[in-house]
């Protein structure tokens, strides 16, 4: 009987142990989630309202999230340090909205590898901290934020190799599958609608399809886009128009040419930049409407953005050599970062820099080593 | 003295907190690999790092590339590749370009067989990915599961994961593989220069594949002209300065051919600046339509990209040839060992040390006769002379062996170790006497029946 008492005290002692050993692994799993800035929003930066670029420097092992003024984006300040898979940076959504942002990354620790499930994070540029929200996303499919920042969206891939369209809702980090598809080659989030619905494309053998699907509504085809493979897709600011470039032959060479939908009842398309020849790069609108559209270079000079308003078409300041790729508008349109190519054109871009185009004609070339991640604009 | 009952439900205690215990370790240990079962799971197999220049690695490409490694095995080495235009496909010399092959090296494992935790030049624990990618070349075919006897990793598994001839033979047969995957399953790039396989250019669809030949869209899309991937993009320079994320796997190793990792400001292997398809010609771009991506592919098939770059095939002697494959022998340095389960820290595992008596890279694996006894690594190498191997524990490896309690069948059990080797001849047995003896002598113990 003495054993018996002791052997239930030793067991006793095991459980207890064990019950220590969870306590302590869930206090380190805390302790994780607060380094990470899950549980421990900063004190808000002193931010200006003027207009400031959000951008991420990429490290082998860790991106670096930066801030900096426009009108000196090399007087940098950290906000955050992303740690991931090595040699795999974070993949943002296309802009900034109300001071947030989203991103997929494979974090460290897992294959280094495409295919690998990524983590989906939100990151307040105000606060300084940053969310997961998700752990099951595509790493090269980026999410996008609505006009509100209420939602967002990303892509799964299930493991029955069917896409998944996710809606989370940032208030309450809700999760919903919007539209699941098997049989396509893929499906790219590209935005909400003036109505809140997830614009999304499809590739199918056919081409690119756009698509809208509503929260507990069945998708719905907007119209086919291209029969070819369209890129470069962007919502406008009030998300009843969306812009993106699609193939065609041009003097017996392929180009790129802008192409823009106004959604609606009957939507429509047309080719805002048709007059112009060559290579058209990253459709990117202004808060009034505008938009900027990069163009490949000359054979003897540089070429900047072209800004089309309306029927006018206004080139911005252009470099000596090379051509510019729009990122994306400062919030009221004074600034416009683009990814700035030293070659002439696709097949030989050249290297690359992140550069702000400014309103006086400036152009100011962000200084690094490493790749710069555009994430979008904050301040007036 | 001692009865029988008290003494087993005291043994029978004991393995309850052992369990407990090991689960907690094991549970802890194995909890990266839960997505996948690798053929060692959930143990590594260790293995040689060679110099921080990878002179021995590039060595080894070079053989590897021409077919001198292991030409004789059907597993190792590689196969005639073939050449000519779809429809007249003939057997080649088996080659593939060294150029492609060791870019593909760097960009999968930055040319290392070890992990990051193992220095170079020592013995320590292997590079295998959680998608079961191991060594140099990430070889994963053939490496998920155990695929030898009694649910163990096969003689080719152990050679794959510790041997850097064998690993880096293996990725090249696979190149090779890929290629030969035209035209039947795969598209033909150089419709207008006959396939030819000493074309680096040509190898623009074997190299996406080796990375799997995945659509637009897809999850691990690496077609060029995905939309998620960024466009334009500069050349992907082979320094870590560049996220991966925006680049179609061919593209990055094609941007680590042109631009060479460096190591103490020289160069690891000379720049080739091969041509990547211009997609802004019909030629190229009809075959990325999303219509052409269609099996078997035959839209796919594409000129040779110019200016087009001829690989300039290494010389390997046969004399090189031995120094890298030695000629290792298996050394044991003991025939038995014991274990105290209740033991002081030396008493409750035993070690045993596996030499390399003879020349070259000894590849090995140890198995064990009885599920209570835990051999780790379960797998490994060993040095011999003309191997530099200067960091603490070289030229040998340290077998650790420890028991897991809860499968001894009794308080005094033994059971054997087998040390084989897929490289070397011979088989060392090892005796392992295991006493678990529990002593209960704390005052108020009963030992009455």
């Amino acid at each position: 009987m003495a054993l018996q008492s002791r052997l239930r005290r030793l067991l006793r002692l095991v459980s207890a142990s064990a019950a220590l050993l969870t306590l302590v692994a869930l206090g380190a799993a805390f302790s994780v989630i607060v380094r990470s800035g899950q549980a421990d929003p900063r004190p808000e930066l002193a931010i200006s309202d003027r207009p400031t670029l959000v951008f991420a420097e990429f490290g082998l092992n860790a991106d670096e999230i930066l801030i900096a003024p426009a009108e000196d984006p090399n007087d940098r300040t950290l906000i955050q340090t992303v740690p991931h898979a090595s040699g795999w940076g974070l993949n943002p959504s296309p802009q900034l909205v109300n001071g947030r942002s989203a991103y997929t990354v494979l974090p460290a620790g897992v294959t280094p590898n495409r295919n690998s499930p990524a983590e989906l994070w939100l990151l307040d540029v105000d606060t300084a901290s940053a969310t997961r929200l998700a752990r099951d996303a595509d790493l090269l499919a980026a999410p996008v934020l609505a006009q509100d920042g209420a939602v967002l969206a990303y892509r799964r891939t299930e493991g029955s190799g069917a896409q998944s369209l996710v809606r989370v809702d940032l208030e309450t980090r809700t999760r919903r599958v919007l539209h699941t598809d098997g049989s396509s080659f893929g499906l790219f989030p590209v935005g909400f609608d003036d109505d809140g619905a997830l614009l999304f494309t499809r590739l199918t053998p056919d081409g690119t399809d756009l698509l809208r699907v509503a929260d507990g509504s069945a998708a719905e085809l907007i119209l086919h886009a291209s029969d070819e493979i369209a890129r470069d897709w962007s919502v406008a600011p009030d998300g009843d128009a969306v812009a993106f470039v699609a193939p065609l032959l041009q003097a017996e060479r392929i180009v790129h040419q802008t192409q823009v939908i106004a959604l609606g009842d009957q939507p429509s398309v047309e080719a805002p930049a048709a007059s112009l020849s060559g290579e058209q790069y990253a459709p990117t609108w202004r808060r009034d409407g505008a938009l900027a559209i990069g163009r490949e270079a000359t054979d003897t000079s540089g070429v900047g953005p072209i800004v089309v308003d309306g029927a006018n078409l206004s080139p911005m300041a252009a470099p000596s050599s090379g051509f510019d790729v729009p990122l994306g508008w400062s919030v009221v349109g004074g600034y416009l970062a683009v990814r700035h190519f030293t070659g002439s054109g696709s097949q030989s871009a050249g290297e690359e820099t992140l550069l702000v185009i400014g309103p006086a004609v400036s152009r100011v070339v962000v200084e690094t080593t490493s790749e710069l991640i555009f994430l979008g604009w904050i301040g007036a | 003295m001692h009865n029988s009952l008290p003494r087993s439900r005291v043994i029978a205690s004991a393995f309850v907190v052992a369990l407990g215990l090991a689960a907690i370790l094991l549970g802890a240990r194995a909890a990266p690999h839960e997505a996948h079962a690798c053929a060692f799971d959930p143990l590594r197999p260790s293995t040689y790092e060679a110099d921080r220049l990878r002179e021995r690695y590039l060595f080894v490409l070079d053989a590897a590339a021409t077919d001198q490694l292991y030409p004789e095995s059907s597993y190792f080495g590689l196969p005639a590749v073939e050449v000519g235009p779809r429809g007249n496909r003939v057997s080649g010399p088996a080659a593939v370009p060294v150029e492609v092959l060791r870019s593909i090296g760097w960009v999968e494992s930055t040319l290392t067989m070890g992990s990051r935790s193992t220095k170079f030049e020592s013995i320590g624990p292997a590079l295998v990915s959680f998608d079961c990618g191991h060594g140099i070349m990430q070889v994963t075919s053939g490496m998920t599961v155990p695929l030898g006897a009694s649910g163990l990793p096969s003689s080719n598994q152990i050679a794959v994961a510790t041997s850097d001839t064998h690993n880096v033979a293996r990725g090249a047969r696979i190149l090779a593989a890929k290629w030969n995957d035209a035209p039947g399953l795969r598209p033909v790039a150089g419709r207008d220069t006959g396939g030819a396989p000493t074309l680096i250019e040509n190898w623009y669809y074997a190299t996406w594949s080796y990375n799997g030949f995945t659509g637009p869209g897809s999850k691990q899309s690496n077609h060029p002209l995905d939309p998620n991937l960024g466009w334009p993009r500069s050349e992907y320079r082979c320094n870590g300065t560049q996220s991966r994320t925006r680049y179609p796997y061919q593209e990055l190793v094609y941007g680590c051919m042109a631009n060479p990792a460096e190591r103490d400001g020289q160069d690891l292997w000379p720049a080739v600046q091969a041509t990547l398809p211009d997609f802004s010609q019909p030629q190229f771009f009809n075959a990325m339509r999303l219509g052409s991506f269609s099996f078997p592919y035959r839209e796919m098939d594409i000129p040779t990209p110019q200016p087009a770059h001829r690989t300039v095939a290494p010389t390997v002697s046969a004399a090189d040839r031995a120094a890298l494959i030695g000629s290792p022998r298996l050394g044991i340095d003991s025939t038995s060992v014991a274990i105290q389960a209740n033991g002081t820290p030396d008493q409750v595992t035993a070690t045993i040390r596996v030499a390399n008596p003879g020349t070259g890279v000894l590849s090995w694996s140890a198995t064990a006769s009885d599920g209570f006894l835990i051999v780790d690594p379960p797998a490994g190498s060993a040095v011999g002379s003309g191997i530099v191997c200067t960091a603490a524990g070289c030229p040998d490896t340290e077998i650790t062996v420890t028991i897991n309690p809860t499968l001894l069948p009794a308080s005094r059990a033994s059971g054997t170790i087998t040390i084989n080797s897929p490289n070397a001849p011979g088989t060392a047995t090892i005796r392992v006497q295991v006493f678990a003896d529990f002593e209960v002598a704390a005052p108020g113990t009963s030992r009455s029946p």
